[in-house]
């Protein structure tokens, strides 16, 4: 690297009292001259040998003039910097506020800036805009939504008290009739008596189903949690669904492979889910076998009662399978018009589950059966 | 022949192949009432036809978002057929992407950074052909 002449040392040019001779001080003005004209950008006029020499006071007032735009444009320089450091706080307050879902903040767009640190600046923006209306449109649409919920699970809940009442009135007045005249009526008149009892059991028992999901949905059902016997809550479930599956051509089998019996459980929501799942396998299975095999084991340190509903029927296809537990939703629409059902019951019965700190999955393949388990956490009771 | 209207944010030329040349003012930053005085000033100019137009955008920067909304909506749709953006900075390169994946205008939209390739590229799909789509839609 060429050093700068103005940077040499002077020895040689001093007189001898250390003082610069003229044409020194001439050689070396000249070239700081040269130099600020360079670092400015301004145009320094070509020395000519022919030409007289500059007088010193011009040369002096060039220098002053350069040297003035010379801070000017340092000022500048550093006016600008602080702007950009200024625009790069902004820049990381605002990506601040936005990792803490604050689309609020604004970044200064300005003009005179750099290219880059402006399109920073203006996408940052633009995104904290779109971001915020998008969660302002979202929020109130979740908020309506949640509202609706409320106001239909409160419509369910009430509508489904109303039905209940003249409901049970019909199934009681019809059991009293058969009581009083089973002996003296014609056939007839009691077949007709038991289609109509049978189709207020039916309705009353879809109308739990829909009071038992919106509660749920409303988190509004709270369990009932006694000491219980495993094997008598799941001798009666088979015998209340034995006339069923006789009716079906069904074989009824019962497996209890548990060492546990006396529990910690809700009794009625556990014997309505093994209800739910037992009539579904008989609903779906023909001249098969519907077996409820109940079995304990250890997980993960815990205890957990395993009730599997296996049956031999029509099964469910893999892309059907995560469906079936959504509410009103069976495997296919066909299966309502044919089987009947609201659709609510894998629901609920998952839902009862989960309540219970369990769960309820599926395994089946189509035109082999399958087999629903429901899982709750073994909680012996303290009693026993 | 070409006709020209001027707005406080643009300068719109009708060309006499139908494409309509917008040039947004150095600086201009877009109102919404910017946007609608654009968008009828258009409107003026091309007599209820739908055109293609080439927006230079490389002297602005900065548009509110109503005005985003309004230029890529169904007011402006009823205007232009198809729409090629100039762009020269990361800043245009920016708004224009925002509003062709954010604001998603109902009518074929690309950035360009020359006037020849949008010109290619509009003629290309269709939208000058004849210049004079008669705006039925």
């Amino acid at each position: 690297m060429t050093k700068d002449p103005a940077e040499q040392p002077r020895g040689p040019a001093l007189h001898g009292d250390g003082e610069l001779s003229d044409q020194e001080l001439d050689d070396r003005l000249q070239r700081l001259l040269a130099r600020v004209a360079a670092a400015t950008g301004a145009p320094d006029p070509p020395l000519s040998a022919a030409a007289p020499p500059e007088p010193r006071r011009q040369r002096l007032e060039r220098l002053e003039a350069a040297a003035a735009a010379l801070i000017d444009s340092e000022a500048a320089k550093r006016a600008r910097i602080e702007r950009t450091d200024q625009q790069f706080g902004e820049l990381v307050e605002v990506v601040t506020a936005l990792a803490s879902l604050d689309y609020s903040q604004r970044v200064t767009v300005d003009e005179g800036q750099d290219d880059a640190i402006n399109a920073l600046a203006i996408g940052l923006n633009m995104m904290c805009e779109e971001l915020a209306h998008a969660t302002t449109a979202l929020t109130r649409t979740r908020d309506d939504a949640m509202a609706a919920n409320r106001a239909k699970s409160a419509f369910l809940a009430n509508m489904s008290h109303e039905f209940r009442t003249p409901l049970n009135a019909i199934i009681g007045y019809t059991e009293l009739i058969n009581e009083e005249h089973g002996d003296t009526a014609a056939p007839e008149i009691l077949a007709d008596l038991r289609r109509i009892r049978g189709a207020a059991v039916h309705l009353l028992d879809l109308i739990q189903d829909t009071l038992d999901i919106s509660k749920i949905e409303a988190d509004k059902l709270i369990l009932d949690v006694r000491a219980l016997s495993v094997r008598a809550l799941v001798d009666d479930v088979i015998a209340t669904i034995t006339p069923s599956a006789q009716s079906r051509g069904n074989e009824l089998i019962l497996e209890c492979l548990q060492a546990s019996d006396m529990i910690r459980g809700d009794p009625t929501r556990l014997r309505q889910i093994l209800l739910n799942l037992l009539s579904n396998a008989n609903k779906f299975t023909t001249r098969g076998q519907v077996t409820l095999r109940v079995d304990e084991r250890e997980l993960s340190g815990a205890r957990w009662l395993d009730f599997a509903v296996i049956d031999t029927g029509i099964g469910i296809a893999p892309e059907k399978q995560h469906a079936i537990f959504e509410a009103f939703i069976q495997a296919d629409d066909s299966t309502t018009r044919v089987y009947g059902g609201t659709g609510l019951g894998l629901t609920i019965s998952r839902r009862l589950c989960e309540l219970m700190g369990g769960g309820l999955t599926v395994e089946s393949q189509v035109g082999v059966g399958s087999t629903f388990t429901a899982t709750i956490p073994l909680v012996l009771d303290a009693a026993w | 022949m070409a006709r020209t209207l001027e707005t406080r944010t643009e300068t719109l030329t009708l060309g006499d192949d139908g494409v309509m040349f917008c040039t947004v003012k150095p600086t201009a930053e877009h109102t919404l009432s910017d946007a609608v005085e654009n968008v009828r000033a258009s409107a003026e100019l091309t007599r209820g036809r739908r055109v293609p137009m080439i927006l230079d955008t490389r002297g602005t920067q900065q548009i509110s978002r109503e005005a985003r909304i309004y230029y890529t909506g169904p007011e402006n749709a009823k205007v232009i057929n198809a729409c090629a953006m100039l762009i020269s900075s990361s800043a245009g390169k920016i708004l224009g992407n925002f509003l062709m994946r954010v604001n998603h205008p109902p009518f074929p939209f690309r950035l360009f950074s020359d006037e020849a390739s949008a010109r290619v590229w509009l003629k290309e799909i269709g939208a000058t052909r004849s210049g004079h789509d008669e705006g039925s839609r």
